[in-house]
């Protein structure tokens, strides 16, 4: 009797799996039948005509979510008439997404990244290369921009804008303090530093991001050939050791472990108004133009022997899904959204640096904006080689054992040896 | 019913049945029921026979070549004039999920199918026998008034095949691919690698460092974690129990503060207070004149300051465990002992931890094995650090399952956090299975 139960209890099991998983398999792969088919059809007829959007076209956008890509959508939308939706995904989190939710049919059509996501992102298949607009978007950015959007010789991105990190100054506290070099940073750090009561002249973010622009400076680089070589690694090159030892002797005005240095730390005594001088990005400017005393933004500083540290900086860019069913239509809305107008749109709404050239007559005129607008001059663009995940990895340990007291010389080299061995490894 | 019992004339008693049933049911599901005329029954299990047949022809070879290749088109960018096109290839974990699920459903079926000719054959037997066979009304009232907890029970059951032994088996499939962010699909395919990750991760110099570490650290913090978390209740407990102690609830209530705020606020709260520069323990510790500790950014400091704050905020249900224990202790057993004369720490020693003990064995075996996966409090507090250079991806305080979230999600090595999570699994279900075996109401089960 159990048996005949057993089997009645299984029936209604199956009749579960059935509705639940029975399908699966075949749909899955007309789905992708389907998609290879209307691609192919679609590249014939189109050619070399001109790009013009799918009928019936809607978007979906991935975007930080701010007042600038509001306004941009909706102008969009007015123009031509497609219908976008924006859902708010971090630059950072959007490629992690797209590799589930682009095979299986509810990724973005749109969506940003910053470039140190780009080798992934293209290694996964995940981005289409922006081809009709390449000249375009050649013409009106910055060449580091485009070369930061850029992966393996092919354009992918639409660049929106470019950040990297400067020198906040509270100018309450710092009056008309000279700040020309490191050593008047220092002199003002030990007059103003007072540990008791957490006051401090001078902080930075201890990542490997901030930090290593000490090392750059002296000719330190992360990869050869300006970012693009992955076997040369310049950690531990003369420059770099240089740079590392510069960075030991800020240990003066910054008397504790980095681990505790936090950023969450940082900023509340940033805002509190008792930190001087705040080493931070740009992606703050909306934020910090708002504090209750007076910000200026200065390029950092010049070290000894007169070579200011060259920061490192990023792009964020617009980049159109393989996975798009209308790649015409969203094509059309990454160029849009990226072009000159909707670069100074962007400026004044939300304080991005633009990646365009030949527009600083129209761009805000702050000293935030001004100070860095002068830092990406002298900045570096991050690579956007899948291999930047060793960066991080092996760099962090070895600024901390650094600042700790560990000898420079071995201490670069041991996280050179170890880029190389994971790079080598795979 | 009534209609059908008496329209259908029954046959002789004949030795026959069971083995006609039987072969019928061999050469195709449910035809032994309807010769056993249980038709309802029957054309349901034809229809899934039908079912099946239809997968195996259809869906089971690509299945299978899916498995064993994992796909051999790739995928790849096509320039037609002007403008770039994708050409979708295979995509191999797409591939190994839909035909993990085929393969599951084929083998559910033919679980059916044995199933099925077993039932035949008794239902022969019992018509042998002179019994009438269930109608399928029968079966199901039957089944309602005496087997409904089974019907219940079939859904989570379904729900632990599909949802946790299928993705569980994909993990383990994936510590045997090379799938890394470098092949990510669906530009790169995956291959079969066999037992390649398993000998880098222990094999590699680099490698197994980092993995004997973290795996000695994940043990020695789980045991202090269980240890204090559960002594420091017991303590607590026994306190707030002790005789001459007024407002006992009083004491439970403040006791309990630290577990009713949530563990995830706290946890970074503590983040925060235990900074060595700008925490509060610290600026507290000066005033005294105690020189700073440095909670946070030492390796032997942040693995003291894990257990302490893990103490904090798990020794409150210890204490309400223990205290609900405490209370079922036979008071003539503390009489009998003072009569005896006994000390207060022998009557603790000697009767109290025993019995609570005795009760609380499994409980603390299961927060163990809790604590060897306890993601929350070290990836919150500490997130591994203080960072450590000799470490492949790994800091100082990382455990395996935080070093495992790091390998996967930060660094994409899919394929090695894979070889960790089937390590863990191991180690947890060898606990878990022995817990479930040693307790009481199990091996209960097992006499009757």
């Amino acid at each position: 009797m159990t048996k005949k139960l057993g089997l009645l209890t299984l029936c209604m099991m199956l009749i579960f799996v059935l509705s639940a998983c029975g399908g699966k398999p075949g749909s899955g792969a007309e789905n992708s039948g389907n998609a290879a088919a209307d691609s192919g059809g679609e590249a014939t007829a189109e050619g070399t005509e001109e790009l013009t959007p799918e009928p019936g076209a809607e978007l979906t956008f991935w975007t930080i979510k701010d007042g600038f890509s509001d306004y941009a959508v909706q102008e969009f939308e007015k123009k031509y008439n497609i219908k976008v939706t924006v859902e708010d995904v971090a630059y950072w989190d959007s490629v992690a997404r797209m590799t589930t939710d682009g095979p299986s049919g509810t990724g973005a059509d749109v969506f940003g990244m910053t470039n140190d996501f780009l080798g992934g992102a293209v290694n996964a298949g995940l981005v289409l290369p922006n081809d009709y607009f390449e000249e375009d978007t050649k013409t009106i950015n910055r060449k580091l921009a485009v070369d930061a959007s850029t992966y393996e010789g092919i354009l992918y991105g639409y660049p929106r804008s470019v950040y990297t990190y400067g020198l906040y100054v509270n100018k309450d506290l710092v009056k008309d303090a000279k700040l020309d070099t490191w050593d008047d940073v220092i002199a003002f750090s030990k007059k103003f530093n007072d540990v008791k009561s957490n006051k401090y002249g001078f902080m930075f973010d201890s990542g490997s991001f901030y930090l290593f622009s000490f090392l750059t400076g002296y000719g330190g680089y992360i990869f050869g050939s300006n970012e693009t070589d992955p076997t040369d690694i310049g950690v531990n090159n003369e420059g770099s050791v240089k740079g590392m030892t510069f960075l030991k002797s800020l240990k003066d005005i910054l008397p504790f472990k980095l681990t505790d240095m936090t950023r969450d730390a940082k900023n509340g005594l940033w805002e509190q108004g008792k930190l001087a001088m705040n080493m931070d990005g740009s992606w703050e400017i909306g934020k910090y133009s708002k504090l209750p005393f007076q910000v200026a933004v200065i390029p950092l500083p010049a070290m000894p022997e007169g070579k200011a540290p060259v920061t490192l900086a990023g792009t964020t860019s617009y980049y159109v899904s393989t996975y798009s069913k209308y790649p015409n239509a969203a094509k059309l809305f990454a160029n849009f959204i990226t072009s000159k107008d909707m670069q100074i749109k962007d400026n004044e709404l939300i304080g991005s640096i633009p990646a365009a050239e030949g527009i600083d007559d129209s761009i805000r005129k702050d000293e935030i904006m001004q100070g860095f607008l002068k830092q990406i001059e002298s900045s570096r663009m991050w690579s956007s080689l899948p291999e930047m995940q060793y960066f991080g990895q092996y760099m962090d340990p070895a600024f901390d054992a650094v600042w700790n007291g560990a000898d420079v010389k071995a201490t670069l080299d041991k996280a050179a040896e170890g880029m190389k061995t994971s790079i080598g490894m795979k | 019913m009534q209609q059908l019992a008496i329209g259908s004339k029954y046959p002789e008693p004949s030795k026959k049945f069971r083995k006609k049933a039987a072969l019928l049911s061999v050469i195709a599901m449910g035809l032994g029921q309807i010769y056993n005329r249980q038709y309802v029954k029957g054309f349901l299990l034809l229809a899934f026979y039908v079912y099946g047949i239809f997968t195996a022809v259809t869906s089971l070879p690509h299945a299978l070549w899916a498995l064993i290749t994992l796909g051999e088109t790739e995928t790849h960018l096509q320039k037609v004039g002007r403008l770039y096109k994708q050409v979708m290839g295979d995509h191999s974990i797409f591939l190994m999920v839909e035909s993990l699920i085929t393969v599951f459903i084929m083998l559910v079926l033919i679980w059916l199918y044995i199933a099925g000719i077993k039932d035949a054959y008794r239902t022969g037997k019992l018509r042998e026998e002179g019994v009438r066979p269930n109608t399928f009304k029968q079966t199901l009232s039957f089944v309602a008034a005496y087997r409904f907890p089974h019907i219940v029970l079939a859904i989570p059951l379904l729900g632990v095949v599909f949802f946790t032994v299928m993705p569980i088996i994909f993990m383990i499939l994936v510590a045997f691919t090379d799938f890394t962010r470098e092949t990510m699909p669906p530009a790169h395919l995956i291959n079969w690698e066999g037992l390649q990750a398993f000998k880098e991760l222990l094999r590699t110099k680099a490698w197994s460092h980092t993995f004997y570490s973290v795996t000695l650290w994940t043990f020695i913090w789980a045991f202090f974690a269980t240890i204090t978390g559960y002594f420091g209740g017991f303590a607590a407990a026994l306190l707030v129990q002790s005789k001459g102690i007024r407002f006992r609830s009083f004491w439970r209530t403040a006791f309990i503060l630290p577990f009713a705020i949530p563990m995830f606020v706290s946890t970074l709260i503590m983040r925060n207070i235990f900074n060595g520069q700008f925490g509060p323990v610290n600026q507290y510790l000066g005033m005294l004149g105690i020189a700073k500790a440095p909670w946070l950014s030492d390796p032997l400091w942040a693995k003291i300051t894990l257990i302490l704050v893990n103490f904090w905020l798990s020794f409150p249900v210890s204490m309400l465990m223990i205290i609900g224990i405490l209370s079922t202790i036979p008071r003539d057993m503390y009489e009998a002992a003072d009569i005896d004369g006994a000390s207060g720490s022998q009557k603790t020693r000697l009767i109290t931890f025993p019995m609570v003990m005795y009760s609380m064995a499994p409980l603390i075996i299961m927060q163990f094995v809790a604590n060897i996966n306890n993601f929350n409090i070290v990836y919150l507090l500490t997130n591994g650090k203080p960072l450590n250079g000799d470490f492949q991806f790994a800091g100082h305080t990382d455990i395996l399952i935080t070093w495992l979230f790091k390998l996967s999600m930060e660094q994409g090595k899919y394929n090695y956090a894979s070889v960790i999570g089937i390590f863990i699994f191991i180690v947890l279900s060898v606990f878990a299975i022995w817990n479930v075996r040693r307790t009481k109401a199990f091996k209960e089960e097992d006499a009757s």
